[in-house]
């Protein structure tokens, strides 16, 4: 039987152990390097181009204290009598570290007048 | 092909292919995180994971139409193949990205509260949460990485292998269901939907424009003169499928014949043999390869077969169907009936123009 070479101009094949062809090399090199290009600049787009995440940061440097009524359910919450009493009283909502939410320690004090002291989390201009 | 396995049996083009993959990936997330960092800052300022998050969604998305448009590419122009070679890796890649980004998600997302990040995840409410469908194409694209290896190919037989891998295409429309009901549905930017459809658009047509291709072809090859019948025997069927002038030195005419598997008609040397066109591999079509040092050798993987009988040289132990011809004058005759794969058959021969 007759031997060929694979890479062999004009019929070239690719094998892939093999060196790869000059003509799939010239052809696939710049279509390769256009991509990884194209990938990269997209990536840039698609970071620039997210939703606005918004403003919020944590009032780390001070501690705050609230006196009203305490709600545990649906989530805990203090609601706050505002000063002027015909205005409507302010809800705070209560939180703790990681994901337990605060209602296993207020569930004790549901309904009752109790003084909560705390660090502010500012999430679009509430607390 | 090996007659032993390795994780992976390294060569340069891997190597090469292998490094334009970690190049990508790398880059993608580099520029994705620090565009993030810098554009969003001070108040507006996003945690790690929350920049993560979607740079590692969006490059596994990236990859996977990479994934899925090498296949069409390559049918439509054989300078192409090269890229479907190594496929598995960038497969493998696309597996462990997406996964990194499932991770951080589940942790960020289903973490540090009551219950376990795999409840939560189940707890989900809603029919059917978004979430829901990104962990069934995780799953699958996990079940192809875990078994894209060729000891699972030669386990569990190369058309189940086959069908199990083409679960890339249900993993796609999962994918693509979980950015539209989950990432897109808080983003207001037309930025991100017009991407996925064109990403969408361009697999869709890739794959209509190989499957129109490979229609004309086959009508092509149905409509030519050739093949007809020949009733040169009693006990057989042959049928005229054209002259030897036809076909390229060292290359195939592929027959393709209604409710039959297409077949590969090689020429060289003077002589002419005829197999199916089904690599035995990775289904590849043998058709589009090239005779090599006295082999057939795959277009896909370079998996070798001797023309005349069907059978990798040893030590491989691959074999396909071999199918009889003849040369009278300077046409081929062919019978059409596959003889059991590994079968021997006596080259035809015609005389070479000097």
């Amino acid at each position: 039987m007759a031997d060929s070479s694979p890479t062999a101009e004009p019929d070239p094949h690719f094998i892939g152990w093999y060196p790869i062809p000059q003509a799939f090399a010239r052809f696939l090199l710049p279509i390769a390097t256009a991509l990884l290009g194209g990938v990269v600049v997209a990536a840039g787009v698609f970071a620039l181009k997210q939703r606005a995440p918004g403003t919020g940061h944590w009032e780390d440097e001070s501690t705050t204290s609230y006196e009203g009524v305490l709600i545990a359910e649906p989530y805990a919450m203090i609601r706050v009598p505002a000063g002027d009493l015909s205005a409507p009283p302010e809800t705070v909502f209560l939180v703790e570290e990681d994901k337990y939410g605060a209602k296993s320690r207020a569930q004790s004090l549901d309904g009752r007048p109790v003084r909560v002291s705390g660090t502010l989390l500012h999430r679009d201009g509430r607390r | 092909m090996s007659v032993t396995y390795a994780p992976v049996k390294w060569n340069r083009n891997k190597r090469i292919y292998d490094a334009f993959i970690a190049a990508g990936v790398v880059g993608y997330l580099a520029v994705f995180l620090a565009v993030g960092a810098l554009v969003w800052t001070g108040e507006q300022a996003l945690s790690a994971p929350i920049l993560l998050m979607p740079a590692l969604g969006t490059c596994a998305l990236v990859m996977l139409h990479d994934v899925l448009s090498v296949g069409p590419l390559a049918r439509l122009d054989r300078r192409f193949i090269p890229l479907v070679y190594n496929r598995r890796h960038l497969g493998v890649a696309t597996f462990l990205v997406a996964f990194g980004h499932a991770a951080v998600a589940l942790g960020y997302y289903h973490g540090f509260g009551d219950l376990n990040p795999f409840d939560s995840l189940l707890s989900i409410p809603g029919t059917l949460p978004f979430e829901w469908f990104g962990v069934a194409a995780l799953g699958i694209l996990f079940v192809m990485a875990a078994t894209s290896h060729d000891f699972w190919q030669k386990t569990v037989g190369p058309s189940t292998w086959k069908w199990l891998h083409m679960s890339v295409y249900p993993a796609y429309g999962l994918l693509v269901i979980h950015v539209l009901l989950g990432a897109l549905g808080s983003e207001p930017s037309l930025l991100y939907p017009a991407v996925l459809g064109a990403g969408f658009v361009t697999v869709a047509s890739l794959h209509l424009a190989v499957g129109l291709h490979e229609r004309r072809k086959d009508h092509g090859l149905l409509a030519a003169p050739s093949p007809t019948r020949v009733p040169l025997e009693m006990q057989a069927e042959w049928l005229d499928i054209g002259s030897v002038d036809e076909i390229p030195e060292n290359r195939a005419k592929v027959v393709c014949l209604p409710g039959r598997e297409r077949i590969a008609v090689f020429k060289y040397a003077g002589r002419v043999s005829a197999v199916t066109n089904v690599c035995a591999h990775q289904r590849g079509p043998l058709g589009e390869g090239k005779i090599v040092n006295g082999c057939i050798s795959c277009p896909w993987h370079g998996w070798e077969y001797r023309p005349q009988d069907g059978c990798s040289p040893p030590p491989f132990e691959e074999k396909i169907a071999t199918y009889r011809v003849r040369v009278e004058g300077r046409r081929i005759l062919l019978d059409p009936t596959p003889l059991p794969p590994g079968t021997a058959v006596e080259p035809a021969r015609f005389e070479e123009y000097t």
